[in-house]
């Protein structure tokens, strides 16, 4: 039959993965926020040099 | 609905065919030679599966031959460059898909008259055979709405670079439950299996499909020749 | 460019949603709910399996709808309104074409249950959506390439129900059917645990169509920065 212990690793785990898993995802969403913000830097920069040439 | 137009482009089409005998004479050699194959390939003596393995085998053949003749749809037109010509004249631009749907169904069914005695020769003769004005009924059905929405993608792979290699890959996926429902409706008319299900349900299912791709297609067209 | 914001965006907050309740769903279905009075311990993958399956049905007509407004309005950011939900479908199909094989080699210990209504309509509809991406893939990205894929998008809005029908109608009425048994009937604790796994599963797809949506935006302004870059070198 099936092991209750070894069903609470798994699902521990399984959890913790998840856990990591998103934890990745807001990280990674932060820094597409910082890079997006420098590319709004960048464009306003490019644009205004565009303007004055 | 411009019926003169229509008549007219359909005219054409078939005007162009019979001139050029390009499309239908080479869809009849390809169904020929893919029914010699799949009687090989299923056991040349003994027919493995019987009758009804061979109309499984029959309706994945038509639905390959129609790709045949799909490619070349829509191909002349633009080889020829008369293309913008049809796209400037003064007719609604879902008139060059009903009038390409209506010529590719006469093609196949051209092709089918010749097929289906070919296809009953080599595969019908010994055993059980389907219910032959259900076949006729399923096959003309089918050919509406392979027609239809056909004609559709042909006319959106036409612009594309690798249009023969999209061409089936977008077609493929909307003839599964063509070929599902035909092959049940005929092989059922062999030998019934109680399943609540009549031929007339199937049938009825081949025309809701006709309707569907039919009303689809004529929505949609203009926003596939738009350039 | 609202957009970039630096307090809680849209993308970061749908993945801690998700973060809280995909474990939640994991701790409940694992724990909480309990075993099936049928198939036993394992029917547990069901609460993983359907709230895929529907989170696919779902970012399916998502991108459908998106397509049917991109050719009524024209606007081309829906372009990639529509093209993501689809894109996420294809994964969310494959996980749900995945939870199922196993499901049915615990049932009935094949990989594939040729005679199940529920696998062989998402097979069609997969194997659709494998083509709307060949579509995609084989046109230059543009106006052209919108609308091609938008018109195919709506196709497949017809193909989806004629789909259903043409499987069912193409069975023996004799033929068991594998996934009725986890229907309407379900108790309070199994209905809970449900609703928790189809959130989770649904935040979860959100948060990865934030994400993929930022990635592409960033894409798009990198490529207008560049051509920005030529003309004031130039």
């Amino acid at each position: 039959m099936i092991d209750e212990s070894a069903v609470r690793s798994v699902a521990a785990v399984y959890g913790l993965a998840w856990i990591v898993t998103l934890a990745y995802v807001v990280i990674l969403n932060a820094k597409l926020g910082r890079l997006e913000r420098q590319l709004d830097e960048l464009a306003g920069l490019l644009e205004r040099r565009g303007g004055d040439a | 609905m411009n019926g003169r137009a229509l008549a007219a482009l359909v005219r054409k089409d078939i005007l162009i065919e019979l001139r050029g005998r390009e499309v239908v004479p080479s869809m009849a050699v390809f169904v020929g030679a893919a029914f010699v194959l799949f009687r090989f390939g299923l056991g040349g003596a003994n027919l493995a599966g019987g009758a009804r393995a061979a109309t499984g085998m029959l309706w994945v053949a038509i639905v390959f031959t129609s790709l045949l003749g799909l490619a070349r749809a829509f191909a002349h037109e633009r080889e020829s460059r008369v293309w913008d010509g049809l796209l400037a004249a003064p007719v609604d631009r879902a008139l060059l898909w009903l009038a390409r749907a209506c010529s590719t169904c006469l093609f196949l069914i051209a092709v089918q008259a010749v097929a289906l005695p070919v296809f009953w020769l080599f595969f019908l003769q010994e055993g059980p055979a389907p219910s032959y004005p259900v076949l006729v009924a399923a096959v003309l059905l089918a050919d509406v709405g392979i027609a239809c929405l056909g004609s559709l993608l042909a006319g959106l792979a036409s612009s594309v670079r690798a249009r023969e290699v999209l061409l089936p890959a977008l077609y493929l996926p909307f003839a599964i439950p063509v070929v599902l429902a035909a092959v049940r409706v005929t092989t059922d008319t062999i030998s019934p299996q109680t399943s609540g299900f009549g031929t007339l349900e199937r049938l009825g299912f081949l025309a809701l499909y006709d309707t569907v791709f039919a009303l689809l297609g004529w929505a949609l067209f203009e926003y596939v020749v738009e350039d | 460019m609202a957009h970039t914001a630096a307090r809680l965006d849209r993308a970061t907050a749908a993945a801690l949603v998700a973060a809280v309740l995909m474990p939640a769903a994991v701790a409940l279905i694992f724990f909480y709910v309990p075993s099936d009075a049928d198939q036993g311990y394992s029917q547990r993958i069901f609460y993983f399996h359907v709230p895929i399956a529907l989170t696919t049905y779902t970012l399916f007509a998502w991108g459908a709808v998106n397509a049917a407004r991109y050719l009524w309005t024209g606007r081309e950011a829906l372009d990639l309104q529509s093209y993501v939900p689809m894109h996420l479908g294809v994964i969310f199909g494959s996980l749900t074409l995945i939870t199922g094989s196993i499901w049915a080699h615990i049932s009935w210990g094949t990989w594939w249950d040729w005679g199940s209504r529920e696998l062989n309509t998402f097979l069609i509809i997969f194997l659709f959506y494998c083509a709307y991406f060949m579509l995609r893939f084989s046109v230059e990205p543009g106006e052209r390439r919108s609308r091609y894929s938008a018109v195919y998008a709506l196709l497949g809005v017809g193909l989806i129900p004629l789909s259903v029908l043409a499987v069912r109608l193409a069975q023996d009425a004799l033929h068991p059917i594998v996934f009725r048994s986890n229907g309407i009937n379900m108790d309070g604790s199994m209905f809970l645990t449900f609703l928790v796994a189809l959130a989770a599963m649904l935040s979860l797809a959100v948060s990865m169509y934030q994400v993929e949506m930022r990635g592409k935006r960033i894409d798009e302004r990198l490529a207008q920065l560049r051509r920005l870059a030529r003309e004031a070198a130039a």
